[in-house]
């Protein structure tokens, strides 16, 4: 299965669909394999107004893995290697964008799927390809931020991620604590929408167990611990999972690791903090008094493109 | 819950910190302020009172939805002196 969006608007959201088809996912995958210098990173290419890229996420876990061909990905975007190939593969993506989505998105309210929004797109995607925009290359990355070091991770000492000084100030703040939760904390991404994992992706769970939080969590970007992210998305987070599953399921709760070899954590809209239940300072989400949270799903990477709502 | 709150006392204990994760009593406002039922105390912005039949946790329990329904024996279960 594959989620296609088409970054190109600004205020209301991006054109997004599901390719459920096994088919046209392995013709997809397959063109995109042939083609050198067919991808790019997403967010990576034009980032000002207009026609940036199309977005392809890989939303299940098990799809074939192809060379070339990484879980997430921007097609006709300027970071992009080969970008004629990559334009042309995009158009042919656009051009098979179904009129009426089997599966309805909550994009789908503001963005509903039209033969003109096609036609417009496409017209869009010829006018950017006329005079493709320059990318302004950042003089240094990552950039110098004395809040953060990267340190190697001692799970798995091929990867890296950032930790960040402990600053509850920031979220206890009156303005700021009762808008956000875990998942904020835990992504360090201040929405004031009380985020939930999914939600900005359309995969938003009620099932509060571990698949189901985690496969909502992954649709927003977040990557199992182990599978490295690369300094393109500094500030990488290591965080972890864990629920109270009593059945059917109450609640999921996030940790995030921080400098000084502590965790910290944002209970709901109370304070963050880096002490458990029993106020000991945690330096083990997965031993630490979590009340009735006793289930540890597990730790996960999430990089800077990771998007929450 | 102005009867029920006006029968309460001031206590001269202070409230108990609820935890991190897990049960933190209810959180209502009204027109002095935020207001925190936790196992059988009542802080208001002004004082803490005290509610040893848990009278406001009970009353606010008994008004829950009905999509809440699986929260109902939960939080009964906490409704004890911490």
């Amino acid at each position: 299965m594959l989620r296609i969006e088409v970054d190109i608007f600004s205020g209301r959201p991006n054109p997004v669909w599901i390719i459920t088809d096994r088919g046209e996912t392995e013709r997809l995958l397959g063109a995109v394999a042939e083609v050198k210098g067919a991808t790019a990173k997403q967010g990576t290419g034009f980032t000002g107004l207009g026609f940036r890229e199309v977005r392809v996420d890989l939303i299940a876990d098990d799809e074939p893995k192809q060379r070339r061909v990484p879980q997430r990905f921007a097609l006709a975007s300027i970071a992009a290697g080969d970008l004629k190939a990559s334009a042309e593969l995009a158009r042919r993506l656009i051009e098979a964008m179904p009129l009426r989505s089997e599966i309805k998105l909550v994009q789908h309210d503001l963005t509903p799927l039209s033969g003109d929004l096609r036609a417009w797109i496409l017209e869009r995607l010829a006018e950017y390809l006329k005079r493709p925009p320059r990318i302004r290359k950042p003089k240094r990355w990552p950039p110098a931020n004395p809040l953060r070091t990267t340190i190697q991770d001692e799970k798995c000492k091929k990867c890296e991620y950032e930790v960040s000084q402990f600053n509850p100030g920031f979220w206890n703040a009156p303005n700021v604590q009762p808008h956000n939760n875990c998942y904020n904390y835990g992504r360090n991404w201040r929405t004031d929408t009380y985020a939930q994992p999914g939600r900005a992706h359309g995969a938003q769970t009620s099932i509060m167990q571990c698949n189901t939080v985690t496969a909502a969590a992954m649709a927003d970007g977040l990557v199992k611990r182990c599978d490295c992210l690369p300094i393109s998305e500094w500030p990488r987070r290591l965080v972890a999972l864990v629920i109270d599953n009593q059945a059917p399921g109450f609640d999921y709760h996030w940790y995030r690791h921080q400098r000084g070899g502590f965790w910290g954590h944002k209970p709901g809209g109370g304070a963050a903090r880096n002490v458990d239940n029993s106020n000991v300072v945690i330096t083990n989400p997965e031993t630490c008094d979590r009340g009735r949270y006793n289930e540890f799903c597990g730790y996960f990477y999430a990089g800077r493109s990771v998007v929450i709502n | 819950m102005h009867q029920l709150a006006g029968r309460l006392t001031t206590s001269r204990e202070a409230a108990p910190e609820p935890p991190g994760l897990g049960y933190r009593g209810f959180v209502y406002s009204d027109a002095s302020g935020r207001v925190r039922a936790y196992r059988g105390y009542v802080q208001t912005a002004r004082a803490v009172l005290a509610d040893p039949t848990f009278s406001i946790e009970k009353y606010l329990l008994d008004q829950l939805p009905a999509e809440f329904a699986e929260l109902r024996n939960r939080i009964a279960a906490e409704l004890t002196p911490k």
